[in-house]
């Protein structure tokens, strides 16, 4: 596969990627209700020392729009649940990957941002969606959370250290 | 690090991180709701609890409309709900003291408070 040096390209192809894996996290059955596995955050978790911020934000809302879409919750308040907890995850993972980068692997920086999207995602619940019943989501949310932000990371670190066509990407695209 | 390839010093911090908090919201969680078994339903128009000790189908009013819900001796569930995925009816019956369901589009959380029967046959009994 030719590799992508346009930056508009790129970030196209990524948010593609996040749509695909949205698609495929759909096929599992979700062991807790709303809760997700973070497939999707894949492509931008390997992209992150590559991105600025506003590209990171860009695909962010593509991959929630997009997830909206496959779901069929983009009117519904599992919507803004994702968007909230997508949006966090995020600027938790964009921030430690640029001033804590030498000091994290992906498998860090993905950890960083299951736990900032469960921890948000469960405040959101007990005092915007349910009510103080709903602190009981916790404890699962967040061992869920902690071996689905492992294994997310474990694959992107992975990926980049062992993809010829990812280092031709990263290397040959334009700033 | 030589005995975990790729890891770095970081990554155990907030995997550690992770583990406490984690425990703490398990400890948290495991405090309170004494008693027979109940359920408590909580969605827009307010929080209900009811014995489990006869069995009630009721209509809950949730954000998009009302939904469904059975509860008795043998635990609690959705029947019907208003929401596109039904992820909701999907997870079936809560039938233990610490169980939850929750119909994320119609703000509707259903969870199974008390403590367990004494003699009350469990999962390794069978």
């Amino acid at each position: 596969m030719r590799p992508l040096t346009e930056r508009r390209d790129f970030l196209a192809f990524l948010g593609a990627m996040s749509l695909f894996f949205a698609a495929i996290e759909y096929i599992f059955p979700k062991p807790v209700p709303f809760f997700r596995l973070g497939l999707s955050n894949l492509p931008l978790l390997v992209a992150l020392p590559v991105l600025n911020f506003k590209e990171v934000m860009l695909l962010v809302v593509i991959k929630v729009l997009g997830q909206g879409l496959v779901n069929g919750t983009l009117t519904s308040y599992v919507f803004l649940f994702s968007l909230v907890g997508s949006l966090t995850s995020a600027l938790i993972m964009f921030m430690v990957a640029k001033w804590g980068g030498s000091w994290f692997s992906l498998m860090g920086i993905g950890l960083w941002g299951a736990l900032g999207s469960n921890v948000v995602q469960v405040i959101l619940s007990v005092y915007f969606v349910f009510g103080p019943t709903a602190w009981i989501i916790a404890p699962l949310f967040l061992s869920l959370g902690t071996g689905a932000g492992v294994l997310v990371g474990w694959a992107a670190q992975r990926f980049t250290e062992k993809s010829l066509w990812w280092k031709r990407t990263i290397d040959g695209l334009s700033t | 690090m030589k005995f975990l390839p790729g890891v770095k010093p970081g990554d155990i911090i907030v995997f550690v991180i992770s583990i406490l908090l984690t425990l703490g919201s398990f400890l948290y969680a495991a405090t309170g709701g004494e008693g027979p078994p109940r359920v408590e339903i909580e969605g827009p128009s307010g929080r209900f609890i009811y014995s489990l000790e006869k069995d009630h189908t009721l209509e809950i009013p949730g954000a998009l409309g009302n939904s469904l819900v059975h509860f008795g001796p043998g635990g609690a569930q959705f029947l019907e709900s208003p929401c596109t995925n039904k992820l909701c009816i999907h997870q079936g019956l809560q039938d233990s003291p610490g169980d939850w369901t929750a119909c994320l589009p119609n703000k509707i959380f259903i969870r199974i408070t008390g403590t367990p029967e004494k003699g009350a046959p469990d999962a390794a009994t069978y």
